[in-house]
């Protein structure tokens, strides 16, 4: 029974327990807001309410992390956990999809896949695999769209053994042919399944619309992209991009910070490459042509996307447009999408909204599945919605002040369990951030006001120029105006 | 905090040491972990009722009660509960009106039906209830509903405990079921989104119809099309009067927080529900030996195959055996399936099985899904398979194979119990299911009492070709639905 348990988070069986849709926000520490008082209701809920909202925050005491460096350039961010025999980390390290060569788009993550599976020096991918299963140890490797990502677990009394084998994979790894042939073939595939989902596919085409399809943050690997990639390319860009010196660890162990270094610099201690720079890559260029497009596919429902640039994480303005966004469809019940076209009119299971940033421009985007013939309407409503938001006479402090408030008292989730905040620590070292970035983060968040809100919705969201990608079925649609057919060759179901 | 060497972690429990079982005089229980750390709780509220529970012509039930659990009460999401409450039950007996209305009456009777809708959103604060949780720090505030349980959980500050305790009280003792109407639109969508767009959700669904006559596992938990088209409030009322008593729910509360002033808490919100009659449990008649012949399912989508195999559940001596065979089967890249389907013959892309579906709570399937590699058929699969359970029949599987299983076992059994929110998770399920949350304490232990002879007895008795329940998904490139 318990192993099923674990099978839960597969995907395939995820589904099958049926759950509303939101998206939480993790985010930190206590204010103290009074409430919007609800006209015309009883005087005692309210009171009640009040009572219980309005209480002291509790106390945050932070275990003390360890911030410093490998010999080789590595960074560490350290926390002992001495309540629990697991054994957690997390390496990071900027690269991913953005640096693929243009005619080997999924190299990236190829690599990753393979650094995994392929073997090392010393273990073929079985006894590799042998090795870890036997310890009941996980390593995962994966390449994300500006960053690489190594995660792993084990017990704890089988961590320098697994601390071994994570160095080897690392420092080391064999590139099979055999399993770079199945991972291949499965990475095809997968592409080829996309198009069985029609959400999947949605968030898969839409960045293209945006950046442009040859852009390294717009494309995607396609068969054809796949095919071409050999294994001298993973080898090639392995050897690019995989640096000690750039990568950054976030762990927590019940170890002392002296065992931990020490066992450390003796399984990576001497992995010592240059460092080097990473290759330029020209900077994005905001151009703004709001377009209709119909990838037509036979369903009940027509998957929507709406959406356009978003911004890079070093903007000022993005505490402003964090908020902004959460107003909009940050979370799937409350937001002003999800008041108006779930809740009041019941057209969308789903509909939400996503303001990104990146090391350089991310994507806005409202995301929405509802039934075919609904479509237009929704689309209708959603312009609405953002229009509304950029004209800004309605927002009220009221709004503001219930988002502020959620995402500050949040923060204190982010401590728990331990590893949850070395883990972010590490990520927020990834992007740039300073040490303590969870208080300039809630400072940041404190400081919005409503003139900010009003003033960064006009900046930076154009309801004008919004790039729309609808997937469904045009029978049930209708006309859309002005919309452009784009198809995904690849995915029929009788190619090879 | 207190330093533990990893020999006093070399016996599992000691993460649950603190478990504190509170039941009230009205049945309903509670399992309290206080724990250090970062101040935050995360509390799970277990219903036993799901998909299982649910009549014939009434699935989806359970599932749309779970949605409507957010809108409020009497108290939260209403600008005069009095008035609003005149229309909301004006809109239900016209509801009941409409059921037996002829074609003409039809239409007068809708649109005063609109009308009052409208009348009655006027009094709606919208989404009240999930905005006060937002507000306070809530994460991972959400809701599921299984065929076994209906789940609702969330993560707070501690300072937060009270105001937890107000709400949930709220939602069960009195919830009102406003906009009900717009939210079975919302469950349409989901279905929509969930089965009749989804390749993998139309093969489950036809899957389990075929695979397990008489059971109520056979039915979808999502519900039937014409089933959640036709529910009411009424009938949501009457569902929720029958299982939504203290007796048949089970909450956790695990995280930093004063177990003394949670005691309290509890009592002062929860103790006054009224107790009720527990609810008889569904019945099952035994699933027929023999399998039917395969479902077949055209889609246009890339195929894929299912195939499943009728099983005890837990408790039964054998699903722990099953768990083993989990591991030796299906789990990660060492798994003889893995290694003879995917890498050796290339039949499959990938495998995943699970011991327990579509539940626990009633004799579930051991079940195994693969998307088939092009070229290959599902009958090579079920060929290959079959040789991989002869070889277990006849030679059992290595000491090596064995130790390898129970120690991921042993670690996952770990990886399940760290932290707050899956801590509180484990705890209430299977207070829920097994109707004591301590199968998780005794779990490592059967585990490692399984030997080669039961993984050759389970094979030998469950895993045979004429019990193989087997559905398969046809790519269809003009695609027709069934």
């Amino acid at each position: 029974m318990f192993s099923s348990f674990a099978l839960l988070l597969a995907i395939l069986l995820v589904g099958w327990m049926l759950s509303n849709l939101r998206l939480a926000w993790c985010g930190f520490s206590v204010v103290v807001l009074l409430l919007a008082s609800v006209p015309g209701r009883a005087e005692s809920s309210l009171e009640k309410l009040r009572s219980l909202e309005n209480v002291a925050a509790p106390s945050l005491v932070l275990p003390p992390m360890v911030r410093t460096r490998l010999n080789n350039g590595m960074r560490l961010f350290f926390l002992r956990q001495v309540d629990y025999p697991v054994v957690q980390g997390v390496l990071y390290w900027p690269g991913g999809q953005i640096y693929d060569p243009e005619n080997r788009v999924g190299l990236a993550q190829l690599t990753a896949a393979l650094l995994r599976v392929g073997g090392t020096q010393s273990h073929s991918p079985e006894a590799f695999n042998e090795a870890l299963a036997s310890l009941g140890a996980e390593i995962q490797s994966s390449a994300d769209r500006d960053y690489g990502v190594v995660s792993f677990r084990c017990l704890q009394e089988d961590f320098p053994r697994v601390l071994t084998l994570l160095a080897e994979m690392l420092r080391d790894p064999r590139w099979d042919q055999a399993q770079f042939d199945l991972l291949k073939q499965q990475s095809i595939e997968a592409v080829r399944r996309e198009q069985d989902d029609p959400g999947a596919l949605a968030l898969r085409e839409f960045p293209g619309l945006v950046y442009g399809s040859e852009s390294p943050w717009g494309r995607r690997p396609t068969v054809a992209s796949l095919q071409a990639i050999q294994l001298e390319d993973v080898r090639r860009y392995y050897e690019q991009y995989y640096r000690p010196s750039r990568m950054i660890l976030g762990l927590s162990a019940d170890l002392s910070t002296e065992q931990l270094t020490k066992v450390l610099e003796n399984r990576l201690g001497s992995w010592n490459l240059p460092d080097e720079p990473l290759p330029p890559l020209s900077p994005l260029e905001k151009n703004w042509t709001g377009g209709v497009f119909l990838l037509e596919k036979n369903t009940d429902q027509s998957t929507l996307i709406l959406g356009h640039w978003g911004e890079k994480r070093n903007n000022p303005d993005k505490y402003a447009l964090m908020l902004l966004n959460e107003i909009l469809g940050g979370e799937v019940m409350s937001s002003r999408l999800g008041k108006r076209i779930r809740s009041t009119l019941g057209l969308s299971y789903g509909i939400y909204s996503q303001f990104g940033f990146q090391s350089d421009y991310g994507l806005f985007f409202i995301f929405g599945q509802t039934k075919g013939v609904s479509t237009l309407r929704v689309l209708k409503e959603a312009r609405q919605i953002l229009k509304n938001l950029v004209a800004g006479s309605d927002l009220s402090q009221a709004e503001l002040d219930q988002q502020k408030r959620s995402l500050l008292n949040s923060l204190f989730a982010q401590y728990e369990p331990l590893f949850n905040y070395v883990k972010e620590e590490a990520r927020f070292a990834l992007y740039g951030y300073p040490p303590d970035y969870l208080k300039v983060f809630e400072q940041g968040i404190r400081k919005v006001t409503l003139e900010d809100l009003r003033r960064v919705a006009k900046l930076y969201l154009r309801p004008d120029a919004l790039q729309v990608l609808v997937v469904g079925n045009s029978r049930l649609i209708g006309a859309l105006p002005g919309a452009k057919l784009i198809s995904v060759e690849e995915a029929s179901p009788s190619s090879p | 905090m207190i330093l533990f060497s990893c020999r006093v972690w070399a016996s599992p429990g000691h993460v649950l040491d603190g478990v504190e079982t509170f039941t009230l005089p009205n049945g309903m229980t509670f399992l309290l972990l206080s724990r250090p750390g970062a101040p935050v709780f995360s509390a799970y509220l277990r219903v036993k009722v799901g998909g299982v529970d649910e009549a014939d012509g009434k699935t989806g039930i359970a599932h749309l009660l779970e949605h409507m659990a957010f809108k409020g009460s009497s108290q939260i999401g209403t600008r005069n509960f009095s008035e609003e409450k005149i229309l909301l039950e004006k809109i239900e007996t016209l509801q009941q009106r409409l059921r037996q209305a002829s074609l003409q009456e039809r239409v007068g009777l809708e649109r005063q039906l609109q009308t009052l809708m409208r009348e009655a959103s006027r009094y709606v604060v919208k989404e009240e209830f999930s905005k006060i949780y937002q507000r306070n720090g809530a994460t991972g505030l959400n809701a599921t509903t299984s065929q076994d349980l209906t789940s609702y959980f969330v993560t707070l500050p501690s300072n937060k405990l009270a105001l937890w305790a107000y709400l949930e009280s709220q939602r069960l003792q009195d919830p009102v079921f406003r906009e009900f109407y717009s939210e079975r639109d919302v469950v349409m969508e989901e279905r929509r989104m969930r089965v009749h767009d989804s390749p993998f959700g139309t093969l489950y669904e036809a899957f389990f119809a075929m695979a397990m006559p008489g059971s109520p596992y056979h039915r979808p938990t999502i519900g039937y099309e014409q089933d959640i088209r036709a529910l009411t409030a009424t009938d949501l009322r009457q569902f929720y009067n029958r299982y939504y008593v203290p007796g048949n729910m089970v909450v956790s509360l695990v995280g930093n927080f004063d177990l003394q002033q949670a005691k309290d808490l509890i009592i002062q919100y929860f103790g006054s529900l009224p107790a009720g009659p527990l609810p008889s449990p569904p019945q099952v008649q035994e699933v027929p030996e023999l399998a039917p012949p395969p479902v077949v399912v055209s889609y246009d989508a890339q195929p894929a195959m299912v195939f499943g195999f009728p099983k005890p559940t837990l408790p039964h001596p054998d699903d722990y055996v099953f768990d083993v065979l989990d591991e030796v089967l299906c789990d990660g890249r060492t798994s003889r399936l893995y290694k003879t389907l995917v890498e050796e013959k290339k039949l499959v892309l990938g495998i995943s099985c699970s011991a327990a579906s579509p539940g626990s709570r009633l004799p579930n399937m051991f079940f195994i899904y693969a998307p088939l590699t092009p070229g290959h058929s599902a009958e090579e699969v079920l060929q290959a398979f079959d040789q991989e359970m002869e070889k277990i029949r006849k030679h059992g599987v290595s000491a090596q194979e064995l130790q390898q299983a129970k120690k991921k076992l042993l670690a996952q059994w770990y990886y399940d119990l760290q932290g707050n929110e899956p801590l509180s998770e484990s705890i209430s399920y299977f207070q829920s299911i097994a109707g004591d949350w301590k199968y998780i304490l005794t779990h490592p232990r059967y585990i490692e009492e399984v030997d080669n002879a039961d993984l050759k007895r389970v094979v030998e008795k469950y895993l045979k070709p004429s019990r193989r329940r087997v559905g398969i998904l046809q790519s269809n490139k003009t695609p027709q639905r069934i």
